[in-house]
Formats: structure tokens, sequence, C-alpha cells
């Protein structure tokens, strides 16, 4: 009963012709998501007609990854595209609404981003063990 | 403050909780479990509030709002922490944005365990509340008895908001005797205090920091002239009063007299003048309709 | 005219949940709404780094207490369609009861505060008082009122006797005669429709462009639901959408209202044609593959990205919830609104802040 799911790798090139194909073809954007790979960044946009499930997927380099945003196509975009943003450190541009960052606050930046971007130490990813000072050592500064 | 035990206002907060004890701690005030039956109120103001229920546990965005709930609630307040969450963090302990439980935010008095914690265990928790906030009340007026822990000392002008803030507390009896417009301490903006600070003569009472008490004067021609000696309601009856006014007038060397004019209404304040040795010496029209008593004291 | 922003939350009277609004206001109407939401924001979806699989079905439930059993049972799906787990059929029944017990809870908790919205205390306190009702039914079968854990990868955690079927079937029909008092309060007092007919008005297209899901699309003409899906025990009981055209914030209490009646109707079907049988499956090894798994929560579709490597922790773990995709079109009501309107535009997209920012 279930309709199939497709997924289809797509070029980040072709991301804006493909996503105004879809919303010509009447589909409502479901969700965008990233997930961190140990090597690549995956980007899946899913869409929704009558029940059946179309899903475009992209990949980014973990350093600087850059994204156009698709919220000019759908407006409701812009909050998935803020949160990918702020979880993970996608530059997305021309959002049309850009919350700069400030969707989340988080107490860790960039949470999900991963930790090879430069700049990014990344707590919840990798904990600094905490050093024990030796007794009777003065506390760090 | 009988009121306070037998309906204490709460207001409720979700910190990050899940929406589990939040709904079932509005479950608590609905049919069912009707706590409002049992004079507990739900309401949306802190400063209305004796009780705090917070649930979730607390996370980045969410500590500023609870401090400040918590800020501006009235003393004395007891705060109640709901649910696994509220208490240690929970489920969500791990989570990069949670920093635990509400505890690690503000003083915390009772935990109430469960996820979701129960309406019963809710109820219960308010009702050790009450008794935590008695318990407190009683320490207050205790602090406020003992004088030498109440700290007298010169207001700054950095006190201006503070000042403000008490002296629409404290002559909110004024103001439904005379209404508001005539009250000059309730009409009164925060720059015109400010510059009044820089001109008058301001001594304050603080309790653990907190400012419980102020009065102010100015000397003209030898006399000292006490404009206003104000003490939050919850340490009336403690001496905070009559020490305030003693160091105002030590702040006034070289007076020949003192002098402090109050509304003819003000049965309470013109008792209590009298008693710090103030004598009536003359009544006069301040502005239609308001009648004003002065009262004087020679410098012994 | 000079423009006043008002702020509005995160703690707000009307509001149990925080969600912050900028309402940037002409005199008194709303030009524009800027949300600033994260005051829930835990970071879940990172706990599934620490959580092994089989503990994340507590965490899935904990993203909302309202909707709690629904986001376990999705989260179960998601994981027993990658490892090819086939549940028994009467534990796919006994969801689906327990499914839609908490859709008709949590429309009745909405019913109850969109009335307190509205200033229309009484009616507030009936549409609780039914619900009750309701989490005596989830508490009596479970054991929890709100948060239940009796849902498990490969099945169910506990069983109906037919004593307790016996019981929910005769409880329904009470249930059913308190809701229809109330419900018919809710679609013909003056007041209510004074407050609600023509107010935040969603056309068709809107509703669709602006991604809505559940109740908010099918107020506006749209039959969607995802439990045409057909899955749980959907697939043996059939669900007609339940829609309305007017697309205003009547329409929309309308839709919730009936959809009360329908959950019945499923509930009274499902425990009639229960199979009997095993209530769960073992399920051994490790999740390997990737699904988006999508079911019909009270607020609209909830879409369950999951993506396991063959480890016992997901390599992703992603909720698309519905508030989420309602977001966009409460800030598009609230443009042109009356300030005194903006707490019922707030509450007709029915908002689940916990499960937004997860």
């Amino acid at each position: 009963m279930t309709p199939e799911q497709t997924m289809e790798p797509i070029a980040v090139e072709t991301l804006l012709q493909r996503v105004q194909k879809m919303h010509e073809d009447g589909y409502r954007l479901v969700q965008i998501h990233a997930t961190t790979l140990p090597d690549k960044l995956e980007i899946t946009y899913s869409f929704d007609l009558d029940l059946r499930l179309a899903s475009l997927r992209l990949h980014l380099p973990l350093e600087e990854p850059r994204l156009p945003s698709v919220s000019t196509i759908y407006g409701c975009a812009v909050l998935y595209e803020n949160e990918m943003h702020d979880l993970f450190r996608v530059q997305v541009d021309g959002m049309t609404l850009d919350f700069k960052g400030n969707l989340y606050k988080t107490a860790v930046k960039f949470p999900f981003g991963s930790t090879k971007a430069p700049g990014v130490t990344c707590a919840a990813i990798a904990p600094a063990p905490t050093p024990k000072p030796a007794a009777g050592a003065a506390p760090v500064k | 403050m009988f009121g306070l035990k037998q309906s204490p206002w709460v207001i409720h907060y979700d910190a990050s909780s899940c929406n589990g004890c939040d709904i079932e701690t509005l479950a608590c005030l609905t049919p069912g479990f009707d706590v409002e039956r049992l004079g507990v109120l739900n309401t949306g103001d802190p400063k209305h509030a004796d009780i705090f229920l917070v649930t979730g546990a607390a996370n980045e965005q969410s500590h500023a709002v609870i401090r400040n709930i918590y800020d501006q609630m009235p003393e004395p307040k007891v705060v109640v922490a709901i649910g696994a969450c509220a208490c240690t963090g929970g489920i969500f302990r791990e989570c990069y944005n949670i920093s635990g439980g509400v505890d690690t935010v503000i003083p915390v008095d009772v935990f109430v365990p469960g996820c979701a914690a129960r309406p019963e265990a809710i109820i219960d928790g308010v009702v050790q509340a009450l008794a935590a906030l008695m318990d407190r009340r009683k320490a207050m007026k205790a602090l406020g008895k003992n004088v030498d822990q109440v700290l007298y000392s010169r207001a700054e002008s950095a006190d201006a908001a503070r000042i403000l803030s008490l002296q629409k507390t404290a002559h909110q009896q004024e103001g439904t005797i005379y209404g508001e417009e005539h009250v000059p301490g309730l009409v009164q903006t925060l720059p015109a205090l400010e510059v009044e600070l820089t001109q008058r003569v301001f001594i304050k009472a603080t309790v653990n920091g907190r400012l419980v008490g102020v009065a102010r004067g100015y000397a003209q021609d030898r006399t000292g002239f006490i404009s206003d000696v104000i003490v939050h309601p919850y340490f009336h009856r403690c001496g905070v009063g009559r020490r305030l006014l003693e160091e105002l007038e030590k702040a006034l060397p070289d007076m020949n007299r003192f002098e402090a004019s109050i509304g003819d209404k003000c049965v309470e304040s013109a008792a209590w003048l009298q008693r710090q040795g103030y004598e009536l010496y003359k009544t006069d029209s301040w502005r239609p309709a308001i009648a004003r008593v002065y009262f004087q004291k020679e410098r012994k | 005219m000079a423009r006043t922003i008002i702020p509005f939350g995160p703690q707000h009277p009307v509001l149990p949940e925080p969600v912050h609004l900028d309402l940037v206001v002409e005199d008194e109407k709303v030009v524009e709404a800027r949300p600033s939401i994260g005051f829930i924001h835990r970071g879940l979806e990172k706990l599934a780094e620490k959580k092994d699989y089989v503990e994340f079905v507590y965490v899935a439930e904990r993203i909302c207490g309202i909707c709690s059993f629904i986001h376990g049972q999705s989260y179960c799906q998601a994981i027993e369609t990658i490892m090819n787990v086939t549940v028994p059929p009467r534990a796919l029944y006994l969801r689906t009861v327990w499914g839609e017990l908490s859709r008709i809870h949590s429309h009745l908790l909405w019913l109850g505060l969109l009335a307190d919205a509205m200033g229309f205390e009484s009616l507030f306190m009936h549409s609780w008082r039914v619900r009750e009702r309701v989490l005596n039914i989830i508490e009596a079968t479970t054991g929890g009122r709100v948060i239940f854990g009796s849902c498990k990868i490969g099945g169910v955690r506990r069983d109906i006797d037919p004593a307790m079927i016996t019981h929910i079937q005769s409880e329904m029909k009470t249930i059913e005669k308190e809701m229809r008092e109330i419900t018919t309060v809710f679609m013909n007092d003056r007041s209510v429709k004074s407050r609600l007919c023509g107010v935040g008005v969603l056309t068709k297209q809107e509703a669709y462009e602006l991604g809505c899901v559940g109740p908010m699309l099918r107020a506006s003409g749209v039959a969607q639901d995802m439990r045409k899906l057909g899955y749980a025990a959907y697939k043996d009981i059939p669900v007609e959408p339940i829609t309305r055209t007017e697309g205003d914030s009547y329409a929309r209490c309308a839709v919730r209202s009936e959809e009360l009646f329908q959950s019945v109707d499923i509930i009274r079907q499902a425990l009639e044609r229960i199979p009997d049988g095993e209530i769960a499956v073992k399920v051994t090894g490790n999740p390997n593959g990737e699904t988006i798994m999508r079911t019909e929560q009270p607020r609209g579709e909830v879409a369950y990205c999951v993506k396991a490597t063959g480890s016992k922790n997901l390599q992703r773990f992603r909720v698309r919830t519905p508030t989420f995709a309602n977001l966009p079109a409460m800030l598009k009501v609230l443009q042109g609104c009356d300030l005194a309107d903006v707490p019922v535009l707030v509450l007709t997209i029915d908002p689940c802040i916990s499960c937004t920012e997860r």
C-alpha cells in the first residue's frame, strides 16, 4: 500500500532548476535536512504530491558548505534553511528571511557541524578532556 | 499573610520540556483535579505570583527568561521544579543545549519527580511549597526585626530604578485614598528621580542586597525637610522606618528643627510620625480638596 | 502612521509554551510578525549518537508530551521499515487505538485552549473534563497519562484484555455523547463564531504553497491525510480526510471537532476487528538503511528521516514536526489581523513548540 519513496541524486548546480520543476509540477515541500557523513555533508529535499514522496539529494564538502536558497521558490523553506545554517554551518545564499544564525541560540555553535571545518570546536562531538590539575597546582586561568 | 497560605497564586513557565508536564500542570487546574477550588490561581503575571512552577530542563535561551520571571516575583517566593527534566535535566541531560535542571539557574525549593509528573504529585509539590513559603515569610519578618542585619547607607544614582519600583509599591495606599495622580511618589518618572537623587539626601535600607526602605530629605534655612520615608510592606512594623528616619536626621546636621508633611487622611503615617517625636503644628490646603498636615520636631 | 513593535511571549498568559513574536503594529493592526524560536530547543536529534536505537524510542516519545505515542509509533515504524520487521497485526491494531486516543485527547486539549484564548472559560473546563475521561482510558491500558511508553520496535509492550475492550467501548459512548455537547457549542455559539468566522483566512493555494499540513491544510480544502498511506491498521480501516473550504479559524475548529468523532469511529472499528495473536516480535541486529517515515499526528504530517549504518547508534535522526511546517502559515495569517486576535490566531495552528524545536 505504501507508495514507493524515490531518492534522486542531483548536483548543486541543478538544484534551483530541479526545485523549480517540482514546484511547477505541484509538489509540496515536505522537509529539508542535512546529515554529516564522515567525508561530506548530505542534503535531502523531500517533496510530496498525492502521498508520493520524492526526494532530491546532493552532497556538499565538509569545509565551508554553500548552497543556493530555494526560498524564492518555496517560501516556507526559510525555516529549514536557517536551521541548516544554525545547526550544520551551511551557508545558504539568498534566503528571503535570514535570521543570521539566531533561529536557535545554542550553547554549542553549529552542534551538528563538522569538526573538520576550520575554527569549529564542537564539544558535543569531541568533548575536550578536562585536565586534572595536580595537587597544589595553581589554577589555570 | 493568612491569604498567602489559603490562596497561593502560581505562575507556570515551560523552560524546555516536552509538554508532558505542562499539560499535567494545566490539568491540575481543570476538572478532575481542580485546585482552583482550593484557592490556587494560575496567573500570567510574575508580579502576581507566589509560587513559580517550572517544567523542563534549562536550555541556553530559557536561562534569561527563567531568571527574569524569578526576579520579578515579589518576596516571599518559592520555586517548584516539576518533572524529571526540571529536577536534573532528565532524558535530555546529555543534549548539547541543556545545562541541567532548573536549579542550575535559580534556587529551587521543591522537586517534583516523574516523567511526566502526575497531577497528584504536582499538587503535593505545591502543598510542600506552601510550607516553604510560610517559612520564608517568617524568616523575612525575623530578618526585618533584627535591625543589625539591615544595612543602612546612602543611596546612589544606580539605585534609582529600584527606589522607583519600591515607592510605587509603598505609596499604593495613598494612591487609593487620593487617586494616583495626586501622589507625587506614584507619578514621579525615572529621569525626575535621577535628578532628585543628585539634589537631596537619600538613605536606603537593604536586606541581602535587596532594597526594603528609603528615606529622603533636604536642608533649607537650618530646617531639615523630611520628604519621604517608605518601607516595603513586608517590612512594616519592624523598626526599619524608625532607623531610616534617625539616619536621615543624622545625615542632615546643623539643623534646628525637622519638618514633615503628609496628607490629612493618612492617619497611620500621622500616628507613626507622632511616635517618632514629631508634633502637629499646622494644616493647610495643598491642592484643591487635599488638605495637608505638617509635623515638626526640634533637635535635642 | 508610526509603527510600533510589540513583543509577544515567550512567557504569555495564553501560551502554555514559550514562543516569541515581535508584532509590528500600525495602530491596532498587525503588519508583520517576526518569530524567534529556540526557547525549547534541546537538540535531541543529536542524542541519537549517545543512545542506541532501541533506547531512542523513549527519546522520540519525549519530543512532545501531547502526541507522544504517535512520535514513538512513527519512530518504531521507521526502524521496522529499515529492518524489515513484520509487526504482528494485533500490535498494529493496538497502536491504532492508542494513536486515535491520543488524537482525541490532543484535539480536546486544543479546543479547550482555544476556548481559553477566546475567554470562554467554562468551555475550556468542559473540554478538559472530557479529556480526563480519555486520559483515564489511556492510564488504565498503558499505566501513563501523557507519556505511555507502550510502543517498542517490533510491536507494543502491553496487551488489552477483552474486559478492558468492553470497558473502552462503553466509555467511548459516554465520551462521544459529551464531545457532541461540547462541539455543538463550538460550532453554533454566537460568541465563538464571532471570534472565529472569517479570522485568519488561508486560501487553498496559500495553504498548499506555504507547506501546511494536517487540519490547517484540510480546513483550506486540501484533502490530505497521511493515514491514507495505510500504515498500522489504517490499511483495513479506511480514513477519509475531513475537509472544509472556508480556510478560516472556524473551519480549522470544525475540522478538528469532526476528527474527534472520526477517531471515535476508528477506535470502535479497530476494537471490533482486533485480531488475536502476538503483540510483539523479537528484533535482533542493528538497522542498516534509510527511510523517511510519514504519519499523521493530531497536528498533521510528521516526517521521520532515519539513517542507519549498521551500528547500534543511528547516523542521523531527524524529525520534521507538523508545527514546524505550519509556522509560515501562522506568520501569514497574522499579517493584517487585529492585535486582539493574535492569541486566537497563534492557537489556531495548534502550535506545539516542543515538537517544533526538539
